[in-house]
């Protein structure tokens, strides 16, 4: 285990689910590296719309308030690119 | 696109036999069909008329029955029509020579001749009667010969390809300016810039206030005044009143605005269309909003959509719209004739005569610019007759005119302005270049230019845009990923590169490369290596996070899935689909629909003991931010809510989750706890001494008392006095000696229950 993903465990727990699960029309936030989304969670205005971690660089957002994680990425300057249900 | 002309009408005509009466129908049945048709009742006639009209041999019937005259007149239609209006018509024929005025006609003057006779003669009349024109036959028997003028008609929409459009009339000045100096004109690209800063400013206010008419309201145009701020009549007197508002109808006008429960009020690929069109197709699409824009008056501004019956504030929009045509009419005559200066007061007088003297005819005074003509400020010196009727008319409509071209058609790009040179100033015009396409169309043609540089882009990362040298597709693309300063004016104006204006670009669909190219395109000069540096940095900072909405997240064992990209071990982005889809292709999992309500399995007593029957992911992880794990289950605790606070979350958030999650509701208590440990409520708990006057009077008495004063902490109304601890004992002296009866407790009534505080209570209880 990484350095990196010790204080992102601390920030962010990863989701592990019980059984399988499907999400449907879900938000995700991707970043290119651990030490970005290790920042983005320490940051509150941004944590409190990230649900929980699926891997060291994608972040579930909490359902309903993707909206306002754009918001808040704005308004901390960052200049997220919003794509809408591909996979590109 | 090829454009037709600025007045065509494109309404579809649509011929209903069954309103005429029998003989009208005998009388066009027999152009129609033959002679036989004369002994038709009129179930024939109406049955023949309709194979007839629908028939293949129409054409050849207008080109074999109908006179050279009567199909010269249907060529007024083919150019402008199937409709046109009454206006138009009228001076078509008069300047085409198929009707004289009354008085110009010397056959009339010598002899009386009946209305009938005139009628008989008259070639619209002989087209309508054989309902080859079609109108409203009671506007077209009372008007013509007495008036010398048409009403508004269609050509039969089966003739339509009968015969040529007719061909452009060039206008005839009676005096052309041979030089003019002070002269402004606008560029297209300028025009489009303001049009699609009104544009942002509204997209700014998502959905703004609007008053009837759809017209905005005194605080949306205060607003966009605010944010636009374009050059207007109050700081120079030849620029439009209220210009936001102007843009706004035009917007308004194409179709790009739309109103209802829609959540943005502006049509976006609409907008896009109609801003990547050549220039000339958009300005030709502002000239036909303007011609029909009424709650936005040239020379008024904004006017109500109801006019007050005795003072009046705006120009009747019918007679508006009839007026705007009559004068578009003439600049497409004018669009024809050589490109001279035109001088204002001279081609206005040439309007009158030729639209016939009384058609544009209305009230209204008080335009922002009065161009104070020759004759109008002579008109009470003429006598009585034609020249003492074009002086008023030069005193009041002829000024509206002036502000249309001088003002309306200039901010539009359409018209260059000037004065004549020499001893005497005199305000004259001439169509631009744009002008000249959008009112000369079709037969005036735009010239394809070579793509223009018309930028420099400096190092500081601002762009300097000679907008003159640009069209206006060019200048909303560099707007889309520049900043325009704002309130800026004039032909050079200075954009800036910026990474939130790159940014927006990027997320509304432009890529990298395009801006790259754009600048190297147009760029007068190379693109700056720092310059070029930064937009790539940017770019590729905007790629380092990525924010997808509407995805589907398998978490689990998900091999069958061709489509989908792994994120983790067990977890696979998969494409974007529905609910009813997931269940089917995933039988056996737990389908989490993140648009639906949240999963109703928690349960909580006052104090925040939390239970859960069964729970998915969502709910586990949203329990173990806001709670703590118990033996039996779940607390909330004020520590907890304390470890939420710290990760960002708010007491309404945590609510938001308690509220979306328990069977039932939030307890009040819990709430307010929840509120507490957020940190957001506080009360202070001390003791006090209370004293209690019901009496009205008394209770007036004690509170603007000066004995009483130094002795009380506080008052609660209506009847409650807080008492210094220190002073019991002379409060109780003061009350005594005044007469109170002291009453020995308080005894006050049950929590929630009504009292009657005047009855049975003794004067003053301590």
């Amino acid at each position: 285990m990484t350095a990196t993903t010790e204080i992102l465990d601390s920030l962010l727990p990863l989701l592990q689910p019980d059984g399988p699960e499907l999400h449907v029309n879900a938000a995700l936030l991707e970043v290119a590296e651990p030490a970005l989304l290790a920042e983005l969670a320490a940051d509150p205005r941004i944590r409190r719309y990230l649900l929980a971690r699926l891997s060291d660089t994608v972040v579930l957002v909490d359902p309903g308030h993707a909206r306002d994680l754009e918001s808040a990425l704005l308004d901390a300057d960052h200049t997220p690119k919003v794509l809408r249900g591909d996979l590109e | 696109m090829k454009l037709g002309p600025v007045l065509q009408s494109t309404a579809k005509v649509n011929v209903e036999l069954e309103g005429f009466l029998s003989d009208e129908l005998k009388q066009a049945a027999r152009f129609w069909v033959g002679k036989e048709a004369g002994s038709y009742n009129k179930e024939k006639c109406i049955a023949a008329l309709t194979q007839a009209m629908n028939g293949d041999d129409a054409t050849r019937r207008v080109q074999t029955a109908l006179s050279e005259k009567e199909q010269q007149v249907l060529a007024i239609f083919t150019r402008y029509g199937p409709t046109v209006s009454g206006g138009v018509l009228t001076a078509e024929m008069y300047a085409r020579g198929f009707v004289q005025s009354p008085l110009e006609d010397k056959a009339s003057q010598g002899s009386y001749r009946s209305y009938y006779e005139r009628k008989k003669t008259d070639l619209i009349h002989r087209l309508s009667e054989k309902l080859v024109l079609v109108g409203n036959s009671y506007d077209l028997y009372h008007s013509s010969s007495y008036t010398c003028s048409y009403p508004r008609l269609s050509l039969h929409p089966a003739l339509m390809k009968a015969v040529k459009p007719a061909a452009p009339l060039p206008w005839s000045a009676s005096r052309v300016c041979p030089e003019a100096v002070g002269t402004e004109r606008r560029s297209s690209a300028e025009v489009a810039l303001d049009l699609w800063r009104v544009t942002a400013a509204l997209r700014r206010m998502g959905a703004w206030a609007t008053v009837k008419g759809e017209s905005p309201s005194k605080a949306t145009r205060a607003r966009m005044r605010k944010e636009v701020g374009l050059c207007d009549a109050e700081k120079d007197p030849l620029s439009p009143i209220d210009p936001e508002s102007l843009f706004y109808e035009l917007l308004h006008g194409i179709g790009l605005l739309n109103f209802g429960d829609k959540p943005s009020w502006i049509h976006e690929q609409a907008l896009e269309r109609h801003l990547q069109q050549p220039p000339a197709t958009q300005a030709w699409h502002w000239v036909r909003a303007w011609l029909h824009m009424s709650l936005w008056q040239d020379g008024i501004g904004v006017v109500p959509d109801r006019d007050s019956d005795y003072a009046f504030v705006r120009i009747e929009p019918a007679k508006l719209a009839h007026a705007r045509e009559l004068l578009a009419w003439a600049l497409s005559r004018v669009a024809h004739a050589s490109n001279c200066w035109l001088d204002l007061e001279t081609f206005l007088r040439d309007l009158w005569c030729a639209s016939h003297k009384n058609a544009i005819d209305f009230y209204c005074d008080g335009f922002s610019w009065n161009p104070e003509f020759e004759m109008a400020r002579k008109k009470e010196q003429y006598p009585a007759g034609k020249d003492r009727m074009l002086a008023f008319w030069f005193a009041g409509e002829a000024v509206w005119a002036a502000n249309a071209i001088m003002v309306t058609l200039v901010t539009l790009g359409l018209v260059e302005r000037g004065q004549t040179a020499g001893g005497k100033i005199r305000p004259c015009f001439r169509l631009t270049e744009l002008g000249r396409v959008v009112f000369g169309a079709p037969e005036i043609e735009a010239v394809q230019k070579p793509e223009a540089r018309f930028l420099t882009v400096q190092p500081n990362l601002d762009i300097v845009a000679y907008l003159e040298s640009a069209d206006a597709r060019q200048v909303c693309t560099l707007n889309r990923f520049a900043a325009g300063a704002p309130r800026a004016t004039g032909p050079v104006q200075t954009f800036a590169l910026r990474r939130e204006s790159l940014y927006a670009a990027l997320e509304s669909g432009m890529t990298l490369d395009e801006v790259h190219g754009f600048l190297a395109e147009h760029g007068k000069t190379e693109l700056p290596a720092n310059v070029n540096r930064m937009l790539s940095e940017w770019a590729v900072r905007r790629e380092s996070l990525v924010l997808r909405t509407k995805v589907a997240l398998a978490l689990g064992p998900a091999e069958t899935q061709t489509r989908s990209r792994a994120l983790n071990g067990n977890v696979f982005l998969l494409p974007a689909m529905t609910v009813k889809v997931a269940a089917k292709e995933f039988t056996g999992w737990t389908i989490l629909d993140h648009e639906a309500k949240p999963e109703r399995t928690w349960t909580t007593d006052e104090l925040g003991s939390l239970s859960t029957n069964g729970g998915h992911s969502i709910s586990q992880i949203r329990l173990a931010c806001i709670a703590d794990r118990t033996a039996t289950g779940w607390q909330i605790t004020q520590k907890s809510v304390a470890r939420a606070r710290v990760s960002g979350m708010t007491a309404d958030h945590i609510l938001e989750w308690l509220r979306g999650h328990l069977t039932a509701e939030v307890p009040a208590l819990l709430e307010v706890a929840v509120r507490n440990w957020a940190g957001r409520q506080g009360v202070k708990l001390s003791q006090a001494l209370l004293l209690r006057i019901v009496q009205p009077q008394a209770k007036e008495a004690l509170l603007h008392s000066a004995t009483f004063r130094p002795f009380l902490a506080g008052h609660i109304p209506p009847e409650w006095f807080l008492i210094r601890e220190d002073h019991l004992s002379e409060v109780r002296e003061l009350l005594e000696r005044l007469g109170f009866t002291i009453g020995d407790s308080l005894d006050p009534p049950p929590l929630g229950a009504v009292q009657n505080t005047a009855k049975d209570s003794p004067a003053a209880i301590l």
